[in-house]
This record gives C-alpha cells, sequence and structure tokens, in this order.
C-alpha cells in the first residue's frame, strides 16, 4: 500500500510529462546535429571526388550521444528520484522496505519510459531526413548501425531494433541503479557539496563510457551488464535497508 | 501498554555515543518536554524512535510492538522535524493531501482551519515559505495527523511571539480532543513548562529524569542570600548547582526547605533553572 502511495506521490504527470518532452528534445537535437554533420561530410567528399569511395567512407566518424544521454538522464533520475522517496518516505514513517521496493519499481517505470522517448526521438529525426538520397541515408543508417547505437531510423529499419532493444533496456536501467547508490553512497560517507559536484559529473561520465566499451563488445555486454544490474541491485537494496537519516547531506542533489 | 518504551537504548558514532544505555517509558496521553542541551541526543531517541537511524543496541517498543520497519507500529508515530522532508515543490494543501495519504486519520478539515488561523497561504510552495511559515506548515500537519505519539523537534523556531502562543494554545485544545501523546523537544524551557505534564531531560546522551514536571520541580527549592549565609545553609544538604551574582548566592538544593534562617529568601525553582543546573559540568546528580 506505501509503495504505491510513494509512487504516486513522486511519479506524478507533471514529472512524467516534463521528462518526457525534455528527454525528447534533447534527443532530437543531438540527433539532428549529428545527422546534419554527416550528411554535410558526406556532401564535401563526393564534391571532392565524384562518388563517396571506400576510403571517404572509412573518414566518417559518427558520434551518437543520444544513448549516452538516455543512461545519463536515467542516472540523474535514479539519484533524484530515491533522495525524494527517501525524505518522504522518513517523514511518513514508512519502512525501508517499501522505500527500497518502490524505488526498483521506479527505475524499471523510468528506463521504459526513457527507452520509447528514444524511439519515439528516434522518428523524429528521420522524419527530419527523409529527403535523404536513398544511398545516404543507407550509408548512414548502416554507419549508425556499425556503432550499435542505431534502433531504427524513421522505423524504415527494424533489423537492429531488436537486436539492440534488449541492451538499452538493460543500459538504461543500470544508469538509473547506479544514479541511486551514488546518492547512497554519498548519504553513508557523509558526502559534501563539494564531492557531489565532483562525483555526480566525473560518475556519470564514466559510467557511460564503460558502458560504451562494453557496448562495442557484444559478448561481454550480454553477460557484463545483466550481471552488473544483478550486482548494483543487491546493493543497492542493502544500502536502501540500512539507509538512516544520514541522506539529509545530500539534500544538494533534489 | 499503552506507551514507548526504550530498553537500554544505544546509538554510536563511530566512537561517540549519541544515546548511552537509555531506558524509558513514554505513557500514552501525556504531553512531554524532552529537554537536554545542544548535543545531548534530544534528536537521536527522537530519529531512532521514529525509525529514521537505527540503534546500535537496545530496543523501542510502541505500544508493545517492535518499532524497528514495523508499518503498524510506525503508522502511530508522526515527527515533526527541523528540517522540512517533503517535496519542497509541492504546494502547503498538497502536503496536506499527501500526508493525509499516509496517515488514514488526518484530519484535512482541521490542519486548513488551522492555517487559516495561522494566516498560511495554502497555495504557497513550500519552497517559498519563511523560516516561521515553514515551522507553522510543519506543526500544523503534525498537529493533524491522528498519530498517537506526535513528537515536535523546535516546534516555534522562527516564530514570534503571537504564533508561538497560538501554537501553545492549539496544541492543548487538540491534546484534550484527541488525547495522544505529544513530545516536545525544544530549548524554550520557560514557554512552555506550563503545558508539560512530564519531562525527560537528556545530557551527553545519558537519561537524567524522566518524571511528572509537578514533582521534579516540588522536590527542589531555591534559596537566595549572602554567599556566607546561604553555604552555612547548605551545608550537608543536596546541592544541585548554584551560582554567584555579587555577593548574593543563589542554590538549587533538592528537598523541602526548613528551618530556614532570617536572610535567606526561599523561592521555587523553576523548570529551566533546574535544567540549567541539571545540565552543566558541575552536577551532582541523585
Amino acid at each position: 500500500m506505501y509503495i504505491k502511495k510513494l509512487l504516486k506521490t513522486h511519479l506524478t504527470v507533471g514529472t512524467l510529462v516534463g521528462t518526457a518532452l525534455m528527454l525528447l528534445c534533447i534527443i532530437t537535437v543531438f540527433r539532428f546535429i549529428t545527422y546534419q554533420d554527416a550528411k554535410q561530410e558526406i556532401d564535401e567528399m563526393i564534391k571532392d571526388h565524384g562518388v563517396l569511395t571506400a576510403e571517404d567512407k572509412g573518414k566518417i566518424d559518427l558520434f551518437q550521444p543520444a544513448l549516452l544521454m538516455m543512461i545519463g538522464g536515467a542516472f540523474g533520475f535514479g539519484a533524484a528520484m530515491y533522495s525524494q522517496m527517501y525524505m518522504t518516505s522518513v517523514q511518513m514513517s514508512v519502512t525501508r522496505k517499501h522505500l527500497g521496493i518502490a524505488n526498483i519499481i521506479s527505475e524499471a517505470l523510468f528506463t521504459v519510459m526513457i527507452t520509447g522517448i528514444f524511439l519515439v526521438g528516434q522518428i523524429f529525426t528521420g522524419l527530419l531526413f527523409s529527403e535523404l538520397s536513398k544511398d545516404k541515408y543507407e550509408f548512414l543508417s548502416e554507419k549508425f548501425r556499425d556503432t550499435m547505437f542505431d534502433l531504427s531510423l524513421s522505423g524504415r529499419s527494424t533489423s537492429s531494433l531488436g537486436q539492440n532493444l534488449p541492451a538499452v533496456l538493460l543500459l538504461v536501467f543500470l544508469g538509473s541503479i547506479l544514479g541511486t547508490l551514488l546518492v547512497q553512497v554519498l548519504a553513508r560517507y557523509r558526502g559534501g557539496k563539494l564531492v557531489l559536484a565532483l562525483i555526480l559529473p566525473i560518475g556519470l561520465t564514466s559510467t557511460a563510457f564503460s558502458v560504451f566499451a562494453l557496448l562495442r563488445l557484444k559478448l561481454a555486454a550480454m553477460f557484463a551488464v545483466p550481471v552488473l544490474i544483478v550486482l548494483m541491485l543487491i546493493a543497492q537494496w542493502r544500502m536502501t535497508k540500512s539507509h538512516t537519516i544520514e541522506l539529509m547531506s545530500v539534500k544538494a542533489v533534489h | 501498554m499503552r506507551g514507548i518504551e526504550l530498553k537500554n537504548l544505544t546509538k554510536y558514532y563511530k566512537d561517540t555515543a549519541a544515546l548511552n544505555d537509555v531506558s524509558l517509558t513514554i505513557e500514552y496521553g501525556k504531553i512531554y518536554g524532552l529537554l537536554g542541551r545542544n548535543g545531548a541526543g534530544k534528536s537521536t531517541m527522537v530519529n531512532l524512535i521514529s525509525n529514521r537511524i537505527f540503534a546500535t543496541s537496545g530496543e523501542i517498543f510502541i505500544d508493545g510492538e517492535p518499532s524497528v520497519e514495523n508499518d503498524s507500529a510506525l503508522r502511530k508515530v508522526f515527527t515533526m522535524s527541523e528540517h522540512n522532508l517533503l517535496p519542497m515543490s509541492k504546494k502547503f494543501k498538497q502536503a496536506v493531501k499527501l500526508t493525509k495519504e499516509f496517515y488514514p486519520d488526518f484530519d484535512e478539515q482541521y490542519a486548513l482551519g488551522l492555517a487559516a488561523k495561522f494566516e498560511l497561504d495554502i497555495n504557497k510552495k513550500l519552497v517559498g515559505l519563511s523560516t516561521g511559515y515553514s515551522s507553522i506548515s510543519k506543526l500544523i500537519l503534525a498537529l493533524a495527523s491522528g498519530a498517537d505519539y506526535v513528537f515536535f523537534d523546535e516546534p516555534v523556531l522562527g516564530l514570534d511571539a503571537n504564533h508561538r502562543e497560538l501554537f501553545y494554545k492549539e496544541l492543548i485544545e487538540r491534546y484534550t480532543e484527541t488525547g495522544s501523546t505529544y513530545i516536545i523537544s525544544t530549548h524554550l524551557i520557560d514557554e512552555c513548562a506550563s503545558i508539560i505534564e512530564r519531562a525527560i531531560i537528556i545530557d551527553k546522551g545519558r537519561l537524567i529524569v524522566s518524571d511528572d514536571t509537578e514533582s521534579i520541580m516540588a522536590g527542589s527549592y531555591t534559596v537566595t542570600g549572602a554567599a556566607e549565609l546561604v553555604d552555612r545553609y547548605t551545608a550537608g544538604k543536596h546541592v544541585i548547582g548554584s551560582s554567584v551574582v555579587g555577593g548574593i548566592k543563589s542554590a538549587y538544593v533538592k528537598g523541602k526547605p526548613e528551618n530556614v534562617p532570617q536572610g535567606l529568601e526561599i523561592s521555587k525553582a523553576s523548570l529551566q533553572s533546574l535544567f540549567i543546573q541539571m545540565t552543566n559540568d558541575q552536577y551532582i546528580g541523585g
């Protein structure tokens, strides 16, 4: 009963819609910029050589920040949501067990939401690039798939969607759990604002890049990410069960 | 048995004992004063009872049930903290609804009525409230919570004299109406001495006194006069503490005054003066 009440209190329609819109805008803008740069680069190469040579294709290096941003968003969400839920549960005398369950549910819900937003963002971006010629479009799609971050472009290519969606979901979930863990660790060790200001961006960046590296090695990602999730969830649960009012010292995160 | 029972409660923060082997009973249906100097262990005690922190050793029972991670026991406790723990972006009227979600006996109408008496704008966000009104918003939620045991941690922080008086008046009315237990942790002892039925005094993590306020005060008196005269009179008596201003000495003595020589003045010791003497470093307990 208290789990539902905690979720109802914090996962309000306003919070969800606001977060969704913000993420949608950021993802679309970043995708747009990436595609625009790539398109410009291709155009210049074609202008120079008449056609896109194999050497040219090798030179194009696409950087897609969208997934990193999703993980980053989930990380921030995990941190802020746990902190807020903890405060409410303390004031309303809710047990740690209920807080822990509510937190895991909120992380899972947000993972699904954030991934859904990413897919919508992809479709929007795809629509923006419907002007691309077939060969350019296919080349870019292939290039994006090579980086393993492409889910689909305007829904035309769905093969990579099925392949990558579970990995994306797991990574976003991991991001959210890590965010919660960071708050818990900081709370336990009474991290001050300075520590928080340093650790949040460092933690966020290192997590994102470790995940990036893992994802490039498919096999490692398939096993490492789920194992990491299980380990982190166990750590999160144990920390939640023993958490005390010291969390007040990291109020700055919400 | 109704009440909160603490059994050998100890809480360590690393090597520091914030609370040391405290055993006491908070009876149901009384107004308590939880008194102690800064860092005495008052907040630690309240946080332990509210399951906000966990004891190093010892047990807490609420109406006979262990309190740790126990929903049914914790539902009987509401704690108004010095810090605001509710989402700061919420308006006061939303905070009322939120509290009602978790405390089924929360009296919404009473809360809104009280907000009107305190002239608190219910449409204002918690983040936008001044220190005084922030305290008011929290104490309204506490008074309306409907919980059996309501803890107030510095309830009148930042309140002006009028609002403080209104709070004490409302507290007494609410107490008469609900019969619940109210525990006030405060430094303004003189102000609330008249409404406190029982006092719990802790110092340096140890329980010094847990008794009826009347008994505490009736068992002591102040003798004032020339220092030499006072010293002669108090020789062999249980002196809790003393203070000297100029040549005039005031001694706080346990027991009843007897054979008071001329030149000495006897008066009833106030709770605050007894508290000061009991919690100063020279206090001789007993």
